[in-house]
């Protein structure tokens, strides 16, 4: 009579966006870089890219990471990542411009 | 979040700072390991968060893996402020000490304050105040201070008011004295009489007419200073206060009547002690009680405990008894005379002044077994009380 939600709902990654600078994704898969302009985070078949200023991880627990600071931009890649973090931190870091 | 910060400080936290090496990988491998990393902001070299003091030791396997290098920054929490402390415990016993002595002491009396109360009302409310338990030590309730002020107030002569404030441990007394009559009252229309018969020796009249004179016998009841007198000129009744002083020589006699065989209750020369302290409301008996003695007599004192000459909420009670034996004694005819003219001589004392005896006779004589004795006192006293 009523149709429930697919299974995957809950366990795959999901995005809860405050408009108070704070974005929980959970269901994360780990980090693959962080610095304070950038987090780019394994989301499993994508990967979630959010830039923006001051970014600080206020939690970082087993599937879940709360980051705070001022977003911008949130980008979603898909496929397999090629980059070497420590490249691309270069590349996404001021400094490294 | 209070309560996330609360356990933190209890259990205790460090800051800490990966740098060099895959530092997200690190990050990564602590989240598969289950810590929970909060906190975290980037560094120059890598990133620095904070972690719970007991899984700082599970980073560092992370941190090998992935070619970091892992230092702590600041420590915080409850473990950190006590390790400054350990071998030294002695200073963090003083401070927990005198925490849970205050605690304990909450609600219970310090000392009593008197606030702008002459000394002779401080000795006065002091004892009634011990006579009611108001004391160092206790915890008195609203309807105690209630009870102890009525009690108070009916039992002085001297206070119209009085108000028991208990403030942080702290008892306010603040008394209003009793107003003195006025002494338009103690010159209303009335007459003197005697209060006691005798020869009169001399008068000082201060209101009113005397109707008595000097040399003139009178006795007790009679009239000596009135009041009310007719006006010759205008055969008007005039009413006036009649006061003054009559002195007469007086004469009285005491009597006393002391068996040659009586019993009496002679102290054993032995004193046994109770101590007891009164502290947060309770007794704490520091002896043991052993049997009391049937025949005894008993002083009780109390006086305030202090420690380094800091006063405590507590007061030290003491309990002495007296223990007395019955001892049938036997007299002699001497021996009893001597006794009740000591007895004679001590009533004597303590109903009059001395120093205005003209003369005494004592005589006595055995009758049965029982030594009767008089004694027949003359001298000179005043003998003029009011009569409304």
């Amino acid at each position: 009579m009523f149709r429930m939600p697919p299974p995957a709902l809950y366990t795959d990654g999901m995005i809860h966006i405050s408009c108070a600078g704070t974005v929980q994704v959970d269901n994360c898969k780990g980090i693959l870089l962080y610095n304070e302009n950038a987090v780019e985070l394994d989301m499993g078949r994508l990967r979630l890219q959010l830039s923006g200023d001051d970014l600080t991880l206020e939690t970082v627990e087993k599937g879940i990471v709360l980051v705070r600071g001022r977003l911008f931009e949130m980008t979603f890649f898909y496929g397999e990542r090629t980059q070497n973090p420590e490249e691309k931190r270069e590349k996404s870091s001021p400094k490294g411009g | 979040m209070l309560m996330e910060r609360i356990a933190g400080w209890i259990f205790g936290k460090v800051q800490f700072s990966a740098e060099g090496g895959a530092y997200e990988k690190m990050l990564n491998h602590c989240t598969d390991m289950g810590l929970t990393l909060a906190g975290l902001q980037p560094t120059a070299l890598g990133v620095k968060g904070w972690m719970p003091a007991r899984d700082y030791k599970k980073i560092h396997r992370a941190a090998h893996h992935c070619h970091c290098r892992v230092r702590i920054l600041r420590r915080r929490g409850l473990p950190f402020l006590l390790k400054r402390y350990r071998g030294r415990w002695g200073l963090l016993l003083g401070p927990a000490l005198f925490l849970a002595l205050c605690l304990y002491f909450f609600g219970t009396l310090w000392c009593v304050r008197y606030y702008d109360v002459p000394w002779q009302y401080q000795v006065e409310i002091d004892a009634l105040l011990k006579e009611n338990g108001i004391l160092p030590g206790c915890r008195p309730t609203e309807q105690d201070l209630a009870r102890a002020r009525q009690t108070i107030l009916m039992q002085s002569d001297t206070l119209a008011d009085l108000s028991l404030n208990f403030i942080k441990g702290r008892l306010v007394v603040e008394v209003a004295p009793r107003t003195q009559k006025p002494d338009l009252e103690q010159y209303a229309p009335g007459s003197v009489v005697a209060a006691k018969g005798g020869i009169i020796d001399h008068l000082e009249v201060e209101h009113g007419f005397a109707v008595v004179g000097a040399g003139q016998r009178v006795e007790a009841g009679d009239l000596l200073i009135t009041g009310v007198y007719i006006d010759e000129k205008t055969e008007n009744v005039v009413i006036t206060p009649a006061q003054g002083v009559v002195v007469a020589r007086t004469e009285t006699v005491y009597q006393s009547a002391q068996p040659l065989q009586f019993t009496a209750h002679i102290p054993t020369g032995e004193v046994i002690e109770y101590r007891t302290l009164i502290m947060g409301g309770r007794r704490i008996p520091l002896s043991l009680q052993p049997e009391e003695p049937v025949l005894f007599s008993q002083e009780v004192r109390s006086e305030p405990v202090s420690l380094f000459g800091f006063a405590l909420p507590a007061v030290l009670e003491t309990r002495s008894l007296y223990p007395e034996k019955e001892t049938q004694i036997q007299l002699t005819e001497q021996q009893a005379a001597e006794r009740a003219r000591f007895l004679l001589d001590r009533a004597l004392e303590s109903e009059s002044d001395t120093e205005e005896i003209l003369q005494r006779s004592f005589d006595g004589q055995l009758t049965d077994g029982v030594f009767h004795a008089t004694l027949t006192v003359e001298r000179l006293e005043n003998i003029a009380v009011s009569a409304f």
